[in-house]
């Protein structure tokens, strides 16, 4: 079925598939509780039994987290594979998302996390920005796929560096495992706090996406063309570059750098939706949450004694597809 | 003519080698410290006179003598400056690199590797070592004769509390069966609930097993350490876990007291005794 012609059945789709992974999760984690036991502590949201605090205190905000994270790093991927024009576009693969790692590093190595907790999205945010801008500029010089791609390996090793450098630099000795979870990435531990600190902004820079969807659509037949098509196009950018600063920057602020669901997710849904930039975005969206959500799933189902780190599934799924990718694209990419 | 001279010399060079090296030995050698865990050994057993220098380390937050480091000289575990420093002896636990052990030796520098220890057997071994190496036996074996005293005191006091516990660091890691901690917790008389079921070593605490199996107290420690950060990952900024660190019992140990897994954590221990004994929920045995 070409559902291509019906945006909002496979959008309905991926939410159904989407409500049905949250379930599942709620009902697996490392204390072996049984459905029942699961349904008792979701119906005493508060309470103080142990499932009631294992199901609301911790189960859940990390899902609705993981849920989150992964609608905005989908939607951000697909937005800027268009603005781009470029199918290997994803803030991971940009170096966005490094980026925003080494601002949220800064804030917490150089004391202003401790004074003031908003200073991890909000450097991260503005650290996202300056690597889009970056970006945003090269690319108005020359729109070459690969130089693009290219790009983003120097500003994702910059910040990796930077980021390493931090570390290295940090006065004690005692918090080394922390760089690697800022580099792979990990919703382990994370509680409400990070949810109320992180999610305005996802969903600011979210909407700011979503607004732009029209006219990527628009741009998709080339920048002349779209402005012959009344597309605005200084508007469509800055809303793709603010949107994508905000949502990526404040998710990696909570989670680290989880790497390529941008990349993925869009690809893997442009042959159900048709190959309009605008329409991609709401399933690009869902289906983000969707594999974020089973990625994670996976993690807490590994049996090995350490937990797996999230980024390190993603990125395990998604290197092998960005090089797929890669050979399917070789000839256009010059 | 010259080629006599030029004997002589090397002749009244080796004998004076010869006659300076075992003298050196015998006495009380001059001795470096690699690292500051082998600080606290060198600055514990020796007079200052005897130290030639201490790592940079030894006036960090995280080591238990830096008041009495502070002004000693300092040198960096590398080869290059302990050879210029000359001492007779370098004592290392894990202060720059193993590879250069052999090469201080093969240059008549006497050198002690200590070894990591995980229980109080151990702490004393290593006291030994390195005071047998100093020439400063006594001073060993009076600090653990103190320690000893101290833990059959703790030991005394407590006896066996029917109480559980579980070791938190701002790293989210707990502590099982073989480790360092594992001996603290048992020295303060208490379960450590981090070993349950034969777990060894070091590993992520895990929140939902945390909820399951609550603790009768929670031991924290290098949460005092002004220079650390909390790990962003960590369990312990959850915000169960701080609210569970508010209302249980817990007893926060300052960093430097287990840094070193040397001797001095019998002041860990003492700390735990004392939090033990001034909390009514936790004095009258089970909770």
């Amino acid at each position: 079925m070409d559902l291509g012609r019906f945006p909002l059945l496979a959008a309905s789709i991926l939410a159904l598939l989407l409500a049905g992974a949250l379930f599942l999760g709620l009902m697996i984690g490392f204390a072996p509780l049984t459905p029942a036991q699961v349904f008792a502590g979701l119906g005493t949201p508060g309470g103080e039994s142990v499932e009631a605090v294992i199901v609301w205190d911790i189960r859940l905000p990390r899902l609705l987290l993981g849920a989150l994270v992964g609608a905005v790093l989908g939607l951000s991927g697909a937005a800027l594979q268009g603005l781009l024009r470029n199918p290997l576009a994803d803030p991971g693969v940009l170096g966005v998302s490094a980026a925003a790692g080494l601002g949220g590093v800064i804030a917490i190595y150089y004391g202003f996390a401790a004074s003031f907790a908003l200073s991890v999205p909000l450097f991260a945010i503005a650290s996202a920005l300056v690597a889009t801008l970056i970006l945003q500029m090269m690319a108005l010089r020359e729109a070459s796929i690969l130089s693009i791609v290219l790009i983003g390996v120097a500003v994702n090793s910059l910040a990796g560096a930077l980021t390493a450098l931090a570390m290295n630099l940090a006065p004690n000795p005692f918090s080394l495992s922390d760089m690697v979870l800022w580099l792979l990435g990990s919703l382990a531990n994370r509680s409400y706090t990070d949810l109320w600190l992180a999610g305005p902004f996802m969903l600011l820079g979210g909407a700011m996406l979503f607004t732009a969807g029209r006219s990527l659509t628009g741009l998709a037949l080339g920048e002349d063309a779209g402005a012959t098509l009344g597309v605005n196009l200084n508007r469509t950018r800055t809303l793709v570059i603010f949107g994508t600063a905000l949502a990526v920057g404040a998710s990696v602020a909570v989670t680290g750098t989880v790497g390529f669901v941008g990349l993925m997710v869009p690809h893997m849904l442009r042959p159900f939706v048709g190959y309009e930039p605008g329409r991609l975005l709401l399933p690009s969206a869902l289906g983000g949450a969707l594999l974020l959500t089973l990625a994670d799933m996976a993690v807490r189902l590994s049996p090995s004694d350490q937990e797996l780190k999230l980024g390190v599934v993603t990125a395990l799924l998604g290197a092998p597809f960005f090089i797929a990718l890669v050979y399917r694209t070789r000839r256009s990419m010059r | 003519m010259g080629n006599r001279r030029r004997v002589v010399v090397l002749a009244t060079l080796a004998l004076l080698a010869l006659s300076a090296g075992p003298s050196r030995a015998q006495e009380n050698p001059e001795a470096v410290s690699l690292d500051y865990c082998a600080d606290q050994y060198l600055i514990a057993l020796a007079p200052p006179e005897q130290i030639l220098a201490v790592s940079p380390t030894a006036t960090s937050e995280y080591s238990f003598l830096a008041a009495e480091a502070e002004g000693l000289p300092t040198l960096r575990a590398s080869a290059e400056e302990v050879l210029v420093m000359a001492p007779d002896l370098a004592i290392r636990q894990f202060g720059g690199e193993a590879a250069i052990l052999p090469m201080l030796e093969r240059l008549g520098i006497q050198v002690v590797q200590l070894g990591f220890s995980d229980s109080p057997e151990s702490a004393r071994s290593n006291l030994r070592l390195v005071g047998r190496a100093l020439g400063r036996e006594a001073r060993a074996e009076a600090l653990i004769a103190d320690m000893d005293r101290r833990l059959a005191a703790v030991a005394a006091r407590g006896g066996e509390r029917e109480l559980t516990a579980i070791y938190l660091t701002p790293g989210g890691f707990t502590s099982g069966e073989g480790t360092f901690i594992d001996a603290v917790i048992r020295a303060a008389g208490l379960t450590n609930l981090g070993a349950a079921g034969g777990r060894q070593g070091w590993y992520d605490l895990n929140i939902e097993n945390l909820v399951m199996n609550p603790p009768d107290l929670i031991i924290g420690s290098f949460f005092d350490l002004r220079t650390s950060r909390m790990n962003h990952w960590s369990v312990a900024r959850h915000s169960y876990v701080r609210e569970l660190l508010e209302r249980r019992p817990s007893v926060i140990v300052p960093g430097r007291y287990v840094a070193c897994s040397a001797w001095f954590f019998v002041e860990a221990v003492e700390m735990i005794d004392r939090a033990l004994a001034a909390d009514p929920r936790l004095s009258g045995g089970s909770s």
